[in-house]
């Protein structure tokens, strides 16, 4: 049989139809990812009155920067101050989680160092294996003395094992021994190794471990609620639950709300709760593109395994 | 060579490990000395917000505390909805604190988290703890200990609906004749034809009818003991003829549009200050004089009917209850401090009203009352309810000695309910228990919001609570509380 000359590699492979169809099924669900926010953004806009008559809708019935004014005038500070912590912690924790997770896992994808094993397996039951969160809550406060820091707001989250074990695979299959061997025999030291070999050959895969950790930084309360008693720590995403959480208690709890009234804190309506979502999320939104060219190539655990 | 390469990774590693125990270590040392200056200060867990002038607050009271006892006090506040989650954590993870506002109080003190207060309290605290209703320490007792000191405040409570008088007037609606939530119906018809936008019975998520029961685990459980049938029985009280018609009318209700239509899945609130709700149900107890302390709440004029019998029970009892714990190095001083807030006026009052003569001033000539100054604002003074005795609170010249008088008799009136200080025990049953929550879950929003219908509905949740092992909690429950009753 004579073979078809490759002219060229074909990426819309599909027929028209099928084209068509998987289109409208991914702007669904693209649809379906984005909508939800819109309707934020919109209830944010909307007239606190406008909402208790009417409800909720995509387009405001009365507009009104009165969500976004509140916590301009009332909230300020405890904003201010919770968006600077999250943006700290982000920062400062992606940095070093990046670090470790890359270094721990560049060691454990050496095949010529002698403890491999025992840290690959080190990592692995970590991953497996979950203390709980009263042991984690003790060494964090009794052995480590981190509470009320700000490193009790990076730390526990500074080594993801899954990450390593990600890396650990990236780093295989895109630096092969063969360069290493070279820039050895070159005269190149580990370190110089490391830094001018590996590290420029891994970028797509730190790229992407930096922004699960910087994602999972930007998200975080679960550290803040643990950890955190001074008000000039609490993160964004801390302030928002707490708000949130409130607002749960002091509905369920009607019957004792009448009494609460002493000592409370004014609860923001709808509107303000929602220009916080809105200026919680925004930020990391918008980081999302700068990440995303690299996804494409660092996100595979890949097939094929060395 | 590669022993050799092992030897130096060894020796790396544990001298890593070294270096971290001895940074560990050093921390722990100046944790220790710093802990010497600390030693005088009480550190309490109280739930809610704190108030923005905390500091000042404190360096009042602190003055006081330290005058009595020798000690200060050192809050530290966690949100409301954060409460729970947090202290069980804490408590469970040992950590070192004097007092905290209770929290799972029963399952705590089995545990051994609290100190027994039993012979602590009348000792240390004697004052307060002579103020107290009975009905307090016996609602309190864990096995025949007191591991709390609870705040003395509504001992008892009675639902009612409280309606929002602006629409009274605006309708000329009368309520005069309201004593059950069927007598409420022909007003929140009117109510609903002129104003159909406003939701006429303001309810949500996680709503309650009520009846005229007491629940040993809570209203979220069918496990009740009907108040005006037998005593010394537990019934579902799903399965009462009373409460029957109270879900039927709920259902009526919502069918009418009364009841707003996402009520069973609805976080909503409908602020009290608030416009957007007619009628709603609330709790009230003696130190709330009537619909005075609603009214201030609500910046508004609010008047309320009751619908319950008023009763002393467990839950009332417990409602705000300071515990010690068991980790605590100062048992006696937390205890001694805890009187001294209950049964200092000056104190107290201090806390609770704000800071004196910025938030508010005595009325010279007449004792105990005060008026409220300009710089009476939210948050600037704690609530009542979880602060201290209310009895020794100044009250507000609009609270004539009269309504004082009223209060107090009321108290000596209310009845007790006959589940006073029981607990149950749920070990043998605890499968049981999990199962009968799943179903509960399943139905409770739904019958008490009058979404479903409860002719169809309570049939299927009773065969469902069967199918749960209802009948073996049942029969569990009886033999304790019968155990209980002999006592």
């Amino acid at each position: 049989m004579k073979k078809k000359p490759v002219s060229k590699v074909a990426i819309r492979s599909f027929n028209r139809p099928a084209n068509l169809f998987f289109n409208v099924l991914i702007a669904v669900f693209a649809l379906s990812c984005i909508l939800p926010f819109l309707f934020v953004v919109a209830i944010s806009l909307t007239n606190e009155t406008a909402l208790a008559t009417h409800g909720y809708s995509f387009w405001p019935k009365e507009f009104s920067f009165f969500g976004y004014t509140y916590l301009f005038d009332q909230m300020q500070d405890k904003i201010f101050q919770a968006l600077f912590v999250t943006v700290l912690v982000t920062v400062v924790g992606t940095l070093i989680n990046s670090t470790a997770t890359s270094l721990y896992a560049y060691v454990i994808s050496r095949s010529n160092f002698p403890f491999r094993r025992f840290f690959t397996v080190f990592c692995l039951i970590t991953m497996l294996f979950s203390p709980g969160m009263v042991a984690n809550y003790i060494v964090m406060t009794n052995l480590l003395q981190l509470k009320d820091t700000i490193w009790a707001l990076i730390l526990p989250m500074a080594v993801s094992p899954f990450n390593i074990i990600v890396m650990r695979t990236f780093f295989k299959r895109s630096v092969s021994d063969s360069i290493i061997e070279s820039a050895r025999i070159d005269g190149a030291s580990e370190m110089r190794i490391f830094i001018q070999i590996v590290l420029p050959l891994a970028v797509p895969g730190i790229a992407t471990i930096s922004l699960f950790a910087a994602l999972g930084y930007w998200n975080d309360w679960f550290n803040a609620l643990l950890y955190i008693q001074k008000d000039s720590l609490v993160p964004l995403q801390y302030l928002l639950m707490k708000i949130q959480n409130n607002i749960q208690y002091l509905t369920q709890n009607a019957g004792a709300s009448s009494q609460l009234s002493g000592g409370m804190a004014a609860i923001p309506g709808e509107s303000a709760r929602m220009a916080i979502v809105v200026i919680s999320t925004l930020p990391i939104a918008i980081s999302y593109p700068f990440f995303q060219k690299y996804f494409v190539k660092g996100l595979t655990i890949g097939g094929v395994k060395e | 060579m590669k022993t050799w390469k092992k030897v130096i990774g060894l020796s790396t590693a544990v001298v890593l490990l070294g270096a971290l125990t001895a940074c560990g270590g050093g921390k722990g040392k100046t944790e220790g000395s710093s802990k010497k200056a600390d030693e005088n200060t009480l550190m309490m867990y109280q739930i809610g917000d704190k108030p923005d002038n905390y500091d000042a607050l404190m360096e009042t009271a602190n003055k006081k505390i330290e005058e009595k006892t020798g000690v200060k006090l050192n809050i530290q506040y966690i949100g409301w909805g954060d409460y729970e989650k947090k202290m069980s954590v804490i408590v469970s993870s040992g950590e070192n604190y004097d007092i905290a506002f209770a929290d799972n109080y029963v399952p705590n003190a089995q545990k051994g988290a609290y100190a027994d207060l039993t012979e602590l309290a009348p000792k240390f605290a004697k004052d307060a703890y002579d103020q107290l209703d009975e009905a307090y320490i016996k609602g309190n007792l864990v096995d025949g200990k007191l591991y709390a000191f609870p705040v003395n405040g509504n001992v008892y409570s009675q639902q009612v609906l409280t309606f929002n008088k602006q629409y009274l007037d605006k309708y000329k609606l009368s309520i005069d004749n309201i004593k059950s939530y069927k007598d409420a119906e022909n007003v929140l018809k009117t109510f609903h034809e002129k104003e159909p936008n406003i939701a006429a019975f303001a309810i949500g998520q996680g709503f309650k009818a009520q009846g005229d029961f007491d629940f040993p685990i809570g209203n979220g459980y069918p496990f009740a003991v009907d108040l005006n049938g037998d005593p010394k029985k537990i019934v579902n009280q799903y399965e009462n003829k009373d409460f029957m018609d109270v879900l039927k009318t709920m259902h009526k209700w919502y069918q009418a549009g009364y009841i707003p239509s996402d009520a069973a899945t609805s976080n909503t609130e409908f602020p009290l200050e608030g416009n957007t709700w007619f009628v709603r149900q609330e709790t009230q107890g003696p130190y709330d004089y009537g619909d005075t302390i609603l009214s201030n709440a609500a910046g508004q004029e609010l008047v309320s009917k009751a619908f319950t019998t008023p009763l002393k029970s467990s839950d009332q009892a417990r409602m705000a209850n300071f515990v010690v714990s068991n980790t605590s190095k100062n048992k006696e001083k937390a205890v001694e401090v805890l009187g001294q807030i209950n049964s200092d006026p000056e104190l107290l009052n201090g806390l609770v009203w704000g800071i004196e003569g910025e938030a508010w001033e005595k009325i010279p000539g007449k004792e105990g009352k005060i008026k409220l100054l300009d710089g009476y604002k939210p948050n600037t003074h704690l609530p009542a309810w979880n602060t201290g005795n209310n009895k020794i609170l100044y009250t507000q010249d609009t609270i004539t000695d009269d309504m004082i008088k009223e209060r107090d008799e009321s108290i000596a009136k209310a009845e007790t309910s006959p589940i006073l200080g029981f607990n149950f025990v749920t070990s043998n049953v605890k499968t049981e228990m999990s199962n009968i929550a799943n179903v509960m879950s399943q139905y409770l929003d739904g019958l008490n919001t009058g979404t479903v219908d409860p002719e169809e509905t309570v049939p299927k949740l009773k065969e469902a609570l069967v199918n749960a092992g209802y009948e073996k909690v049942l029969a569990e429950m009886q033999k304790q509380y019968d155990e209980f009753l002999k006592k």
